[in-house]
């Protein structure tokens, strides 16, 4: 990078500014948090599993900018997946953030204050077969962001999606099933490595900050182009189900 | 509550000197979205070439931009023209130096039912928009030569939506935005990213009913209850060509204060294209 600087927004661009996580342990959730504060935030990480209105309580302090972060992605056939299983997913994902961004929008209503809520999914436009329940959520976080983003406009609360392939250091099953088949993850990319953690919080930290302020309802895609891999050719069509990891 | 004001122009978001020593090429640059591109990558440290039409006014907006301080070249275009386009590639590599990112912006647009578009309006629109961006990205690609670039598509959200009222440059934009998918996935490993900047409401001269005294008849329509501002547009076109961006590839960034996604349960009555008064606010 030709940039001495880390970050694509300027030092201070968060100062006075509070930030809550829905999660603090995935690598993205961490590196988002040390640029938060790097940048003059204040930084807080919900309890995992605790409610909303007990998350928030506990800030203690008015919060700006929401991060739905939890991240969450298996790799099991749909037919094997027992109901209480998918909606436990379901739940921690979308009911998470749904609980949260509510939360928000209800304690900036009545602060004036406008806001920013920002949701961290995984790119599934075209479906993810094998991991069929973490795409419906992500699906659906980025559609309600899509209604709240016009829902909450009159308060200034915005509302952005990012949505991610493969990232570095992520506890992905593709790490897995690439070493099984002998392949490097970045390879299987068309702009030839995989994502890291740098590039999410990169845009993450220009939707949240006052120079995004005119994004709200959109869906940044950062995937070094996993999602344009159509061709007319590829290997003979296997079902997925016969492509998971081996025990 | 409108969305606040961004920051100034002057304050660029990247580092100042992110583009230093290299050439940016906007097509249409002499005024609007590219102006306001133009201007963006000039701050972060690119020699901008502006490239056109009108060569007068490209002349005398890279004389306001030299005045500021930054580094601007007016170059006379009309994309539709694959010789032209080779010709202003090679003008800009010998006065500036070869180009590292491409902005294509040229447009041309005005309201007219479908029924009434003249095939001339309807190749002056298409050609400027889907040839001239096929066109300029080609050349682009080919001098490169094995160097990184980036290349962003000025594409508005009728791509998705059609626009009554809009037929021909509909039509070209939504090639555009299926020609940045493509072509990103060609370019991908030779280091070469292709994106789509998906503009919202921006009032300036050339919008018919532009008043410069006001925001502009559409501003309260939108969510964000005010119009886009030309350095929110300069800086998400910086943006997606800089190393912060660089696995962002195909892909189409909405820009538009939550303008299209305006759908209601129940919406005020349908008003036939053929019955309004201004063709594109129905």
């Amino acid at each position: 990078m030709t940039a001495a600087r880390a970050y694509p927004v300027p030092d201070g661009s968060f100062a006075g500014k509070v930030i809550l996580l829905t999660d603090g342990a995935d690598p993205v959730s961490r590196g988002l948090a040390a640029a938060f504060a790097e940048l003059g935030g204040d930084v807080f990480i919900a309890a995992d599993g605790e409610r909303a209105a007990a998350g928030f309580e506990s800030v203690g302090r008015p919060v700006d900018i929401l991060v739905n972060c939890i991240w969450q992605k298996t790799l099991v056939p749909a037919e094997n997946i027992p109901l209480a299983q998918a909606r436990s997913v379901m739940s921690r994902l979308f009911d998470t953030a749904f609980d949260y961004s509510t939360e928000f929008a209800r304690r900036r209503q009545l602060a004036r204050g406008g806001g920013s809520i920002l949701m961290l999914t995984e790119a599934v436009e075209l479906g993810l077969p094998g991991s069929s329940v973490t795409a419906a959520a992500s699906a659906a976080l980025q559609n309600l962001a899509r209604s709240l983003a016009v829902e909450w406009a009159e308060d200034a609360i915005r509302c952005n999606v990012i949505a991610t392939g493969m990232i570095e250091g992520r506890d992905d099953p593709a790490f897995e099933l690439a070493e099984q088949r002998g392949i490097h993850p970045g390879d299987t990319v068309p702009l030839g490595r995989i994502g890291t953690v740098d590039d999410v919080v990169a845009a993450a930290l220009y939707l949240c900050s006052a120079y995004g302020v005119y994004f709200s309802g959109t869906t940044v895609t950062i995937d070094g182009g996993e999602n344009l891999r159509h061709s007319l050719g590829g290997p003979p069509f296997t079902a997925p189900r016969t492509r998971m990891i081996k025990p | 509550m409108s969305f606040s004001e961004p920051p100034a122009a002057t304050d660029p978001m990247l580092p100042a000197d992110i583009f230093a020593g290299q050439v940016a090429l906007v097509t249409g640059g002499g005024s609007g979205t590219g102006l306001a591109m133009a201007e963006a990558f000039a701050r972060c440290g690119a020699t901008v070439a502006i490239a056109g039409r009108d060569i007068d006014r490209l002349t005398q907006v890279a004389g306001r931009l030299d005045n500021e301080g930054l580094s601007a070249l007016p170059v006379a275009l009309d994309v539709r023209h694959p010789e032209r386009v080779r010709d202003a590639f090679e003008r800009i590599e010998r006065t500036a130096g070869p180009v590292s990112f491409l902005a294509n912006n040229a447009g041309a647009n005005f309201p007219l039912l479908a029924e009434r578009i003249s095939p001339n309006a309807w190749r002056a629109v298409t050609q400027i928009a889907l040839d001239g961006t096929f066109f300029c990205s080609q050349e682009f690609f080919r001098r490169l030569d094995g160097r990184p670039g980036a290349i962003v598509n000025n594409l508005a959200s009728y791509v998705w939506l059609g626009l009554p009222g809009d037929a021909h440059s509909a039509a070209a934009k939504a090639g555009q935005m299926n020609l940045t998918l493509t072509l990103a996935a060609e370019w991908a490993r030779h280091g070469v990213r292709v994106n789509g900047l998906v503009i919202g409401n921006y009032p300036h001269a050339g919008i018919p009913g532009f008043d410069p005294g006001t925001e502009g008849p559409r501003a309260k329509s939108i969510p964000a209850q005010r119009p886009l501002r030309a350095q929110e547009i300069g800086r998400a076109a910086a943006f997606l060509c800089s190393p912060f961006a660089r696995h962002i590839t195909g892909t189409n960034l909405i820009l538009d204060g939550g303008d299209w996604l305006r759908r209601d349960v129940l919406k005020p009555e349908f008003v036939s294209p053929y019955e309004r008064e201004n063709l594109w606010m129905g």
